[in-house]
Order: C-alpha cells, then structure tokens, then sequence
C-alpha cells in the first residue's frame, strides 16, 4: 500500500498545474450546506453529487497519469540498464583492445628480445673462435721462434768452430811451413858446404 | 586519517586484489580512458609495465595506510615525478573516480556506503600529498626537460656510449641519474639512466647497455641517432659526493655501472681531489667498454688508482674475480667514502661484503633503478 501512496504522492506533484482543484488540502476544506428540502436532514445532495462526480473525474485522471508514469519510469529504468551495458561493452572493448596491443608490443618485444640475444651468442661465439684461433697462431709462432732459436744456437756454434777449425789449421799450415822452410834452410846450407869442398879439393 | 576505518580498507582491498592485480589495473584504466579520453596520451601504447605499477603503488599505499612517515615520502617522490607524464591537477579527480568504480565492481555485494566515502576519503589525502609536492617542485623546476642525441657510438655489440646535449642543462649533480624518454621512437616510455659526465657542460654521456627486451634501451642502443629527440625528468639519488667530507673515495663499478664513477672523478678533479681507487669489474675481456678513457683518466690524475678486473675468462692476464673480491684483496677500506654501482645483484652482493669488512654504512653509496 505504502508503494502506491508514494506514487499518488508523485503523481499528484506532477499533476498539479492540470489539476481542477482536488488536491488533500482541497478535501479538507470541503463544506457542504445543510438541505433545505421539505422534510430532509443531512448535506445537500446536488451539492455531494457535484462533489463526487468531481472526484470521481480527479481519480480517472490521477490513475492515467499514474500508468503513463509508471510507463515511463519502466522506459527509464530500461534505457539506464541499457546504458551501462553500453558502458560495460565498452569497457571490455577497450580492455580486450589494450590486451591485443600489449601482446603485439610483446611479441615484437620478445623477438627482438630474441634476435638480440641470438647475435650476442653469436658475437661470443665468433670472438671466442677467434681469441682460439690466434692462441694457435701464437702456439705455431712460439714453435717456430723455438725452432728458429735453436737453429740459430747451431749457427753460433758452427761458426765458432769454424773459426776454430780454422786457427787451428792455419797454426798447423804455419808450423809445417816453418818446418819445410827451416829444412830448406838447412839443405841449402848443407849443398853450399858440400859444393865449397867439392871446389876446395879440385882448386 | 582518524575517522577512516583503515582496517576495512585493507580488508576490502586484498578481497578486490584475489581477483588478480592485473585485471583489476585493466578495469582501472579501461574506465579511465573511457570516461576521461584526454588522459589515454600521458601513457604508453603498452600497458604491462603500467598496470604492474599501478598495483605495487596501491598496495603500497594501503598497506602503508597507517604509518603516514612511510606513505608520505613515497607519495611526495610520486607527485613530484608525475609531473614529467604531464599529470595536472584536473587528472587527479578522474583518477579517484576510476579507482572508486574500480574498486565498486571487484567489491560486488561486498560495495557499501561506508566503503566508498572512506575509500574517497584516503585517495582525497593521497592526491592531496601528492599535488602538494608536485606543486613545490613546480616553483624550482619545470616538469621536464628537452635535448636530442649527438652521437652513438658503439663500443661492444651490446654496449653503446651516447651523447645527449640538452636544450637546457638538467641540474642533476655528479652521480645522480635522470629518467629519460625516446620523445618519437618510443613515447612515454622511460628508464632511468646516470650521466658520466660533470654537470653544467654543453652535452653529457650516458652509457647504455641493450637489455634484451628493454624497450628504452634496446631502441637506444639500435635506433638512436644524431638527432633524435629525448626528453628527461628530474635528477634523483643519493649516490653523490659528500663536499663536506675529506675521507679518500672508493669506487666499485661493475660494467656500466662506471657512468656515475666517471662523472663523480671529473667532479672530484674540479672541487679538489682526493686520493680515489676506482674498482672496474666486468666478466669478459670486450665488455671493457670504455678502456681508453679510463687509462686517459689514470694517466691524468696521480691521486686515481684504476685496477680492471674479469670475472669470467681464464685466458685474461690481469686482476680475475669479482670486483667486490678484488677490491677488499687490495685494500682496507674501513676509512673511505665508498661508492658501489653496477647490477642489482652485483650492488647488494658488494655491499653486504663491505659492510661484513667493515666500512660503516653511512659512508657506502648506492642507488637501484630500473624503468621509471
């Protein structure tokens, strides 16, 4: 009951301005002259007839009112609820649309992520490949400055002794001159002395 | 924060976090960019990181709720660097309704009067906090600033030294780091990156390594060329010189972690030197990307002391190891001013070492970042 009085409430606020004239405040107002008919006691009753006939009209037209608001709250409820599953649509538009673009951002994130990494490993393989490499070309130098040295040790020697060689067969060569020499000396000495006494006998 | 039922907060926001943190931000920002479309170009076309962000704020901030010297300097460092995204104070309302009719439909049945105006009410305190201080910073400093890129040069495959020259010079000081945005090749997308150069000349260097999969520095390091616009936010962290502080420096860089080491040195060169080990750690011979500036630096200045060291190449004839090993074997660093950069995991591996060896850890410097 109390629902349908807050309507009436309403209704009656709305109505006003239309309104012939029956509002509560009119109702308490209303006074009625006492009959004057021959042998009557009470209200006049045209005047009640009027009365109710107005009141019944006021009720037609209050309940009409009633059911076109009553229509049109139930159009407004319809259209707010209307309104939010548009929004909440709309929402789950834009999430989902944020959604797709951080995955595409992602994944273009990730497989540069990737690339990048690849050509790091890359890189580090490559310079470590390389770093090996010139330790071999190193290790290859290393053997050959070895051999080189070594060779060279042999060189000094071999050059030492020929020198060596050399003094010593240039001391012998010199002896054996000096001796042949000194010997010549003496044969000579010997046929002067023999070819003197040959010519001292025959002279 | 008195009146506000802190409790039922909490509660309410780990039952709307059970739904999963990722769909929870997609709501959020779904309802933000359809509500207020204006607001769709202050972020990056991906969201990922995004929505990661938003969730490990919030659950900061509510799980910090009742302990206000917390919440409020993460807040203040979250206005002030909102403000390089080009958030304004209007945004901060639409935020709020986003968040409100977020958290309404994860609540469900759950969703009450009592809820909304108390949860209304905290993020009423969290915007206000957070406009405060990007208003202060907005009296010293613009929100961000412009430059482009003057070379690239890369030094290993994966390692790259660029050179920025801005249009106005950032007042960052030696050995703090700027955020840094590829304005055209990758909007609205930053990472935090340390100058190696003093502040205050023409252009500084930043040295950049491809990340696989980072979006800033992957596009850095393969796309960036003369030319090409970039855009930073504020100077933050801590590692700086101390001036007051006469102590000798140690410096311990793993990799590019050496950008902040060489500009502190230039700096050290200008105010006045003081005797510096500087500890360059990399785990094969080619990541010795910056070799030459570093012996030029030696040669230089006799109060610096560089040693390289390789973790991960036997054939490498110098110092081997990890450079936090191969600095506490060479020294006794109990008495210096000491400065840590490099990987995360490098960072905490050598700072938990130095603080075992004893240097105290008021004198050791360091700072994390990652995307911004």
């Amino acid at each position: 009951m109390s629902h349908h009085e807050g309507d009436e409430m309403s209704a009656q606020t709305y109505g006003d301005q239309e309104s012939v004239g029956a509002d509560p405040l009119d109702l308490g107002q209303v006074s009625f002259s006492e009959t004057t008919a021959f042998g009557a006691r009470g209200y006049d009753e045209q005047e009640v007839d009027a009365f109710v006939a107005m009141v019944t009209h006021e009720l037609d037209r209050l309940s009409g009112r009633v059911k076109e608001l009553e229509a049109e709250g139930a159009e407004l409820r319809e259209a707010a609820r209307s309104d939010a599953d548009v929004v909440a649509q709309s929402l789950d538009i834009l999430a989902s649309a944020q959604q797709a673009a951080d995955a595409v951002v992602a994944s273009a994130d990730e497989y540069s992520g990737r690339v990048i990494a690849e050509a790091r490993q890359a890189y580090d393989d490559a310079s470590q490949r390389a770093q090996e490499i010139m330790d071999e070309a190193q290790q290859a130098a290393d053997l050959a400055s070895a051999t080189q040295s070594e060779l060279d040790k042999r060189t000094v020697y071999l050059a030492a002794l020929h020198d060596s060689v050399k003094v010593q067969l240039t001391t012998t060569l010199q002896a054996i001159l000096d001796h042949v020499t000194s010997e010549y000396e003496k044969a000579t000495r010997i046929t002067d002395e023999v070819a003197r006494a040959r010519q001292a006998s025959s002279g | 924060m008195a009146d506000l039922d802190t409790a039922a907060l909490k509660e309410n926001f780990a039952a709307v976090a059970n739904h999963g943190g990722d769909e929870l931000a997609l709501y959020f920002y779904s309802y933000l960019f359809y509500r207020h479309p204006e607001t769709r170009q202050m972020f990056p076309p991906r969201m990922t990181r995004q929505r990661d962000r938003l969730v490990s704020a919030l659950g900061r901030i509510v799980s910090n709720v009742d302990h206000a010297g917390d919440l409020v300097p993460f807040l203040t460092d979250l206005g002030r660097d909102h403000r390089k995204f080009g958030a304004l104070a209007p945004h901060y309302p639409a935020v709020g309704e986003a968040l409100i009719v977020t958290l309404r439909h994860f609540s469900g049945a759950r969703w009450n009067t009592k809820l909304q105006e108390d949860w209304t009410a905290a993020y009423g305190l969290v915007a206000q906090t957070m406009l405060a201080a990007a208003d202060e910073a907005a009296s010293a400093h613009p929100p961000f600033w412009t430059g482009e890129v003057v070379s690239v040069e890369h030094r290993t495959i994966d390692i790259a030294v660029v050179r920025i020259r801005p249009d106005e010079p950032p007042p960052y000081r030696a050995g703090q780091s700027v955020s840094l945005e590829l304005v055209d090749l990758r909007p609205r997308e930053w990472r935090w990156y340390t100058p190696a150069s003093k502040p205050g000349g023409e252009d500084f260097e930043i040295h950049t390594r491809l990340i696989d999969g980072g979006p800033v520095s992957t596009t850095l390091v393969t796309r960036a060329v003369a030319g090409t616009r970039v855009r930073f936010g504020a100077p933050v962290g801590r590692m700086v010189l101390d001036e007051e502080s006469e102590r000798p420096v140690l410096m311990i860089a793993g990799s590019t972690g050496l950008a902040p080491m060489k500009a502190m040195i230039e700096q050290l060169a200008e105010d006045g030197a003081r005797p510096t080990n500087l500890f360059f750690g990399a785990r094969t011979p080619r990541e010795i990307y910056d070799g030459p500036a570093m012996d030029e630096l030696d040669r230089a200045h006799d109060w610096l002391t560089v040693v390289t060291a390789i973790s991960d190449d036997e054939r490498w004839r110098g110092e081997r190891g990890l450079i936090g090993d191969v600095a506490l074997a060479r020294g006794e660093w109990s008495g210096h001013d000491t400065y840590v950069c490099g990987s995360p995991a490098m960072v905490e591996s050598t700072v938990k070492l130095l603080v075992a060896n004893g240097v105290p850890e008021n004198q050791i410097y360091y700072d994390e970042f990652g995307e911004s």
